[in-house]
């Protein structure tokens, strides 16, 4: 069991329990966040993610909004 | 020398921040949440003024004028409201720190840009637009990029010439129908463009001291989320 914390930016956070092996897509469905809206890039920690890529114990994965205003 | 750059009035900071290290001139395009709170915080700390004999300059570029929906999150009073932004700035800079900012009323339309370069203005049409016609490869210091949306803050920190730092900003150059959709009422709010105001200002301390900094830096109130990226030399 691996612990992964998920975060849809100006939204909420969220901690979830997958099996090894999973990926970035099982991380945003458990914690709810599929489909991802409009506007929002998936990053591991600061990266840019494949949603097939797989996640480890402890990630950070965080759906970044692309905000525009000054 | 000017009372914002006075040693005098500066001496809480000044084994952080010695306005003489900055360039001499600062451009800020955009008056907004962003621009008015950066403004404010840069002229506090020294910069754009004249300094250790070398003439100093901060100008700041808005066509849009002081309305009552933008007392909540930018720098301006009720006294403000009709005016244009950079000239309520203007008198705002002056009478909070004795510097002269130098007020553009008009949105920037490709004019050669000058100094240290900070934008936050609303679109990512006319982000693009700066990028390509007055930053790209021209030989500028930097190019701070602010945006914002309710509770997040986008921030880039770019040396114009620099190709890993022109490769990260422009993977992040979306169009405008790439950002979230927010509504009117869920755009912006007092703590997060003073935030982005304290950020854009560490960044500039940061760049004049010759520290590392970030090339971009994200901060989410909403989650409390607080991530950067850096370019791998």
């Amino acid at each position: 069991m691996i612990f992964v914390k998920v975060v849809m930016m100006g939204r909420k956070v969220e901690t979830v329990t997958l099996d090894n092996g999973k990926t970035v897509e099982d991380a945003l469905k458990a914690a709810d966040f599929l489909p991802i809206p409009s506007g929002y890039q998936v990053r591991r920690k600061n990266e840019i993610v494949e949603m097939d890529d797989r996640v480890a114990d402890g990630d950070l994965i965080t759906l970044v909004s692309k905000v525009k205003a000054g | 020398m000017t009372r914002s750059s006075d040693p005098d009035r500066l001496w809480r900071q000044t084994d952080v921040f010695s306005p003489g290290k900055a360039t001499s001139v600062i451009t800020v395009l955009g008056a907004g949440g962003i621009g008015s709170n950066t403004v404010d915080q840069l002229a506090r700390m020294g910069t754009g003024g004249s300094c250790q004999g070398v003439e100093g300059r901060m100008e700041v570029w808005d066509g849009d004028s002081v309305e009552e929906h933008n007392l909540p999150t930018q720098l301006f009073g009720e006294q403000d409201i009709g005016k244009k932004k950079v000239d309520a700035l203007q008198e705002h800079v002056k009478r909070d720190t004795g510097l002269d900012i130098v007020p553009v009323p008009k949105f920037w339309e490709g004019e050669k840009l000058e100094g240290l370069v900070i934008s936050g203005v609303d679109s990512m049409a006319v982000r693009e637009k700066i990028w390509k016609e007055g930053i790209k490869y021209k030989n500028l210091p930097l190019y701070i990029d602010g945006r914002m949306g309710a509770e997040v803050a986008l921030i880039y920190a770019v040396r114009p010439q620099d190709p890993d730092d022109i490769k990260l900003y422009e993977s992040e150059l979306n169009t405008d129908e790439e950002s979230p959709e927010v509504p009117c009422t869920a755009r912006a709010i007092i703590y997060n463009t003073k935030m982005i105001g304290a950020f854009i200002a560490n960044l500039v301390k940061r760049w004049a001291n010759g520290e590392e900094f970030p090339r971009e830096l994200i901060f989410d109130f909403a989650t409390y989320t607080f991530l950067t990226r850096e370019v791998r030399a």
